[in-house]
């Protein structure tokens, strides 16, 4: 049952007679009333623009009202709804001669300092009086994120299987894994998810995700080792008089590719951490809690690590836990990626900021809270007149008081990085903390893992990670919650906040539940509308406001893009020295792909947000690929035998086995060819599927233009092949003719190469697979 | 559906994804307005008293000294404009081609002293997360599509959607994107991928395929990214035309250059190619909280070294008086030096603006010797009024000058400030 909020952000017309009837019921959820709110969504659709407006602006830990115990939450720190509907029902619950202080209180019918904010019997008074009634009910509704998303379509579970497998596996479904979502439903495709998501691609997605928070990839063309100059155990540039035998050992040709090893390994530890944390199917906590960090055979020479157990002692690349070695005695307080080298200097401190950059960033990242952002009001430095004003002035506190205690934890580490195991602190900042709690003095040079413990136990955190995964699958930033009541977009845009807020605050509790697996929160994104949602019934403007986030709509990343057309063409996009155009070489992360950051990729030094809207250049670049590809691919499948296509698999026609490659659509005459016709229709069904992961029929308006297309172009073909002057070539443009294995280089057999076109079908073929991979549902996902 | 349809049903589905202006042809779009506009952030937050608001090594009526390295005494002028003795201020503001059209706005209220709303309020006139930065408003409005309408090089580039911004890099590996169907971009008699008829069959049928999708769609998001998709191969075959700019500028100057220099020219290029309206220009290195004096003059060097490589530049390509060029910062830096010779973070600020349209050799506004705001008569322009000269005044000033103030787009996002400014 929904209470009656009259003046509140959606009136419902069910009357708080009857709202308190069903109270007197002891229910609250009667059947035949027309809906179910819980607690939580009254709270958060209809009281809390009224808190938010007439109670907060005292209510909160700067305010004049900052004493009490009623201390409201701003809307940009994650989780606010939660926090303040635990205050808010707290306060609901105390009551004078039967009325409830939360009524009695803001229109001043008892003593209220901060005067009257609200009019009895007014809307915003009906609001809180129904969220009385609806607290006192007891009621127990179930709050149901689905119920945002009503006349939302969502792709089918096999639809859902490709998108998620281009995405987290860097591959197509296999055959079988479809036939097991086919048949098993909504939980086989939850197990292939999960297998997926044991496949090195995803870790690597993992790592992407938390790189570009972190931009440590710095790095890797910044000389990591460098950092590691002052610290007296370590041995930064051992590579240098390393003998031959170690250069054989890791098969590297001599001492600077030797450096290069080592330094991607110094760079990458922090993100080689989370990877591990999730290959080990560990609590997504330890990335911060960890009393190790990752070192590489090499990278554990620099840092004097002995510790480290490898698998294989001769792979440059493996990465295993290890433990910085103990410094006079006192071991280094290692607290997950928090401690990390990389991550403290790049994230460096001054003398005068204190380690608040660290902090806000560490708020950032693991607490899901911009506290930036909750500094949007203005402010006059210049009027600032406390002595003190980052603990005096509301104004500087509204920040500071949070941020302060936390940088005060990392108060071990220097503006270079360094621990030192008894620091000095600021004794005009707020103390060293985290919430209620303060750093006992004794732990001063082990605040960092002291903080990481009460950070990973904080509800924050599992949001915080969900709404990282959120923009790291999506491209999409989180929403905050608008202030502006005035506004006309106001509703909808607060409607849109709260059901992507409802839907993130229960897979977080899904995630605590699971005991921090990380697999869970992308399992859950992937299942959500924000990843599934494809379409919707017409909307209402206010709909389409309510709805403004839902769906995906993701320009494909770079890197995502290069690896989707491996994953279906069967070679990746590659420039004349056979290195990828649109991410970097594995072995070689340090080597951007050439067209990787105009097609809106990032660089971790420079460029560090990635461009979601195509522009003009992306365009092009997005149009090169499919024109080269397309060139490079249609050829290419056709070396393979009948059954390793990828693209043109034989059909069977009229009993006869055919090759879509040499099938024309008409005779010398111009008479159309019906079976072939049937046989391009059948081939182009397949295109669809296998480029575009759509279904439809030989007769659809899409198979009839791709048709077309490769009809007018066969045709224009033909006649220019047959023209008198500088007629056409049979011969394919040479850099796509199919000569030699993209990948191994080895040349195939004269007969099997594919470098002529003397019916040019394969250019007819060309134009349609170009078509394709310029469309909206390849570059997009 | 025809291009011009297509803008107008974008319009009116309020994507804002191009201008309501009439569609046309690059060419068409360039006689629409003549004017490239340039944003320079110093990015980390500059210190202006190092620039056009100079104080000097005199202890100031709070017991604090505000510059180090220079007297009053030392402090020059050229015309009506106040600078610095530091650097390459003599170089910039001692030149009368500068100075004749350049406004000076010292004692700018940011109100913040955060580098995301800083940036953002000084880039966008608002403080609040979401705002489109105005040269992304600018080429939403005016950009028709252009296929790099807003151009950016870092700095503050939000767009909120209402147009796709475009990074260029190094710029290194352009050429192979002018001439996408070309195997060989860099030779003219290269063979092609597909024919040209063949090119365009493709590219109908993509278009065509592209518009069903889209009528079919009701999702806003997913509808607004296939309208993004379409508006960005609009100007697509225009970019062939910068192959002949950056020629120019290679010719006039040898090479690109490197850094701002660089970003600058190429700007300019494209601007003269008719494929962008507006720019963002990029230096970092200002958030000096410590050694501030050396590195906040190396910077400031680079950084009107760089403005006046884009005059240059312009210059070359005969385009110099159809620059409208912004040069600002996150906010200031404190009155006095803290224990590591740095300044900090303090939101009092300045701010340059240099364009033929408007009277030049002025200062605008001021700050006492504590390098605190006074306020002024936004009416009179004078110092003496009531009134707390903010981004927001010049942002909606701005706007007007533009001529985008009305547009639908733009008036999604208001500025609240009270008060006009006008410096026009």
């Amino acid at each position: 049952m929904r209470p009656d909020g009259a003046g509140s952000l959606k009136a419902i017309a069910i009357g708080l007679a009857a709202a308190m009837a069903a109270a007197a019921l002891g229910g609250g959820c009667a059947p035949e009333e027309a809906e179910c709110i819980s607690t939580y969504d009254y709270f958060a659709t209809d009281v809390w623009p009224v808190i938010e407006k007439s109670c907060r602006p005292c209510h909160n830990p700067t305010g004049m009202a900052k004493d009490t115990s009623y201390l409201l939450k701003g809307s940009a720190e994650a989780g606010f709804l939660d926090h303040n509907l635990a205050v808010v029902t707290e306060v609901a619950s105390f009551q004078k001669d039967g009325t409830s202080q939360i009524l009695l209180k803001p229109s001043q019918q008892i003593a209220h300092k901060g005067g009257k904010v609200i009019e009895k019997d007014g809307p915003e008074y009906k609001a809180l009086e129904g969220f009385v009634a609806l607290v006192e009910s007891g009621a127990t509704c179930e709050a149901t994120p689905t119920a945002h998303f009503t006349g939302v379509e969502l792709l089918d579970d096999a639809g859902t299987l490709r998108k998620a497998a281009l995405l987290l596996g860097a591959r197509l479904p296999r055959t079988s894994e479809l036939e097991r979502v086919r048949s098993g439903g909504r939980p086989e495709l939850e197990r292939v998810l999960t297998e997926l998501m044991t496949e090195e691609p995803f870790y690597e997605l993992v790592k992407r995700i938390y790189g570009d928070l972190f931009v440590t990839d710095f790095y890797l063309n910044n000389n990591g080792n460098a950092l590691l100059d002052n610290f007296e155990y370590a041995d930064p540039y051992w590579f240098e008089s390393a003998p031959k035998t170690v250069l054989d050992q890791y098969s590297l040709k001599d001492a600077s590719e030797l450096g290069r090893f080592t330094n991607i390994a110094i760079t990458r530890a922090p993100l080689e951490l989370i990877a591990h944390v999730v290959r080990e199917g560990r609590p997504f906590t330890e990335i911060l809690t960890a009393d190790y960090m990752m070192v590489s055979p090499l990278s554990a020479k620099s840092y004097g690590v002995t510790d480290a157990t490898f698998k294989n002692e001769n792979d440059p690349l493996e990465f295993a836990e290890g433990r910085l070695p103990e410094v006079d005695g006192v071991p280094y307080p290692h607290a997950g990626v928090l401690t990390s080298h990389v991550l403290l200097t790049r994230h460096g401190t001054t003398d005068t900021n204190r380690n608040r950059a660290r902090a806000r960033k560490t708020i950032l990242w693991f607490l899901g809270t911009n506290i930036l952002l909750t500094a949007e009001q203005p402010l006059d430095q210049t009027k600032v007149t406390a002595i003190n004003p980052t603990r005096e002035d509301p104004t500087c506190t509204v920040c500071h008081a949070q941020v302060d205690p936390i940088a005060g934890c990392f108060q071990a580490f220097d503006n270079n990085g360094r621990h030192s195991a008894a620091p000095t602190w600021y004794a005009e900042m707020f103390p060293a903390g985290f919430g209620e709690d303060a750093l006992p003095l004794e732990e001063s040079g082990d605040g960092v893992r002291w903080l990481s413990t009460r950070i990973a136990a904080d509800e924050r955190f599992a949001l915080g990670v969900v709404i990282n995964l959120y923009r790291g699958l999506t491209g999409r930033e989180a929403l905050i919650a608008p202030t502006d009541t005035t506004d006309p977009a106001y509703e909808g845009q607060y409607r849109s906040f709260f059901a992507q807020a409802d839907t993130f605050r229960h897979i977080a509790a899904s995630f605590r539940e699971s005991n921090y697996d990380l697999r869970s929160v992308v399992r859950a994104l992937v299942l959500s509308p924000y990843f599934r949602a494809k379409n919707s019934v017409a909307l209402s403007l206010t709909q389409a406001g309510k709805l403004a986030e839902v769906g995906h709509a993701q320009l494909l990343a770079p890197e995502h893009l290069h690896d989707k057309i491996a994953a279906v063409l069967g070679m990746p996009w590659l420039d004349g020295g056979r290195r990828p155009l649109l991410r970097s070489d594995l072995r070689n992360p340090a080597s951007l792909g050439a067209l990787q950051l105009l097609y809106g990729g990032v660089d971790a030094n420079n460029v560090t947000t990635r461009i979601g809207e195509p522009n003009g250049l992306m365009a092009a670049v997005a149009e090169r690929m499919a024109l080269q590809m397309a060139c490079r691919a249609v050829p290419y499948d056709l070396t393979r035998d009948a059954a390793s296509r990828l693209l043109f698999p034989h059909l069977v026609l009229d009993g006869t086995e055919v090759d879509p490659g040499e099938l024309e659509p008409e005779t010398e005459s111009g008479l159309p060819i019906e079976l072939a016709e049937a046989g391009i229709r059948q081939t182009l069904v397949h295109l669809h599927a296998r480029l575009l992961g759509v279904t439809v029929a030989p007769d659809s308006p899409d198979v009839d233009r791709a048709f077309k297309l490769f009809r007018d172009t066969w045709r224009e073909g033909k006649d220019g092949m047959a023209a008198a002057e500088e007629p056409l070539s049979a011969d394919l443009p040479s850099e796509c003719g199919a000569r030699a294995d993209v990948y191994s280089g080895k040349e195939f057999p004269e007969a099997q190469q594919v470098t002529r076109d003397e019916s040019y079908v394969i250019r007819a073929w060309t134009s349609v697979v170009s078509y394709l991979l310029g469309d909206y549902n390849f570059l997009y996902e | 559906m025809d291009r011009r349809d297509f803008i107008k049903l974008c319009s009116l589905a309020g994507l804002g994804v191009v201008s309501l202006a009439a569609p046309g042809t690059v060419s068409r779009a360039r006689a629409a307005s003549n004017r490239l506009w340039v944003f320079v952030h110093a990015s980390g937050g500059w210190d202006p008293t190092l620039l056009t608001d100079p104080k000097g090594n005199e202890m100031n009526s709070e017991g604090f000294v505000v510059n180090n390295t220079f007297a009053p005494s030392e402090i020059l002028t050229s015309g009506n404009v106040s600078y610095a003795p530091i650097g390459q201020n003599a170089a910039f503001f001692g030149d009368a081609k500068y100075r004749s059209i350049m406004t000076v706005l010292n004692g700018i209220d940011c109100e913040t002293n955060g580098h995301d709303t800083g940036t953002r309020n000084a880039w966008a006139g608002r403080l609040n997360n979401n705002t489109p930065a105005f040269g992304a408003l600018l080429a939403a409005v005016t950009g028709e599509g252009l296929p790099m309408g807003f151009l950016t090089n870092g700095g503050y580039d939000y767009t909120d959607g209402v147009v796709a911004p475009t990074r260029l890099g190094n710029g290194g590996a352009l050429e192979s994107l002018l001439h996408p169907n070309r195997t060989n971009p860099n030779d003219e008699n290269s063979q092609l991928f597909v024919t040209e008829p063949t090119l365009e069959r493709i590219r109908a049928a993509r278009s065509e395929r592209l518009d069903t999708l889209r009528t079919a769609q009701h999702l806003p998001l997913i509808e607004n990214a296939m309208s993004l998709l379409y508006t960005s191969r609009l100007g697509m075959d225009d970019l062939k035309l910068m192959s002949a700019e950056l020629t120019k500028v290679t010719d006039a100057f040898g090479d690109l250059g490197q850094g701002m220099t660089r970003q600058a020219r190429i700007a300019v290029a494209a601007y003269k190619a008719g494929l962008t309206r507006a720019v963002n220009l990029t230096l970092g290195g200002f958030d000096t909280h410590g050694n501030h004096d050396n590195q906040h003059e190396t910077r400031l060097g680079e950084l009107l070294t760089g403005v006046m490589a884009l005059y240059d530049c312009a210059e070359a390509l005969g385009c110099a008086n159809e620059l409208f060029t912004v040069v600002g910062s996150d906010f200031g830096r404190t009155p006095s030096y803290n224990d590591g010779n740095g300044k900090d973070h303090w939101t009092v600020g300045s701010m340059l603006i240099l364009s033929p349209e408007i009277p030049g050799d002025r200062v605008i506004g001021a700050t006492d010797d504590t390098f605190r705001h006074k306020k002024l008569d936004l009416g009179s322009l004078e110092v003496g009024g009531a009134d707390a000269l903010k981004l927001g005044h010049v942002h909606k000033w701005l706007r007007k000058f533009a001529g985008i103030a009305d547009h639908p787009i733009v008036r999604r996002y208001p500025i609240s400030v009270k008060g006009e400014l006008d410096l026009g």
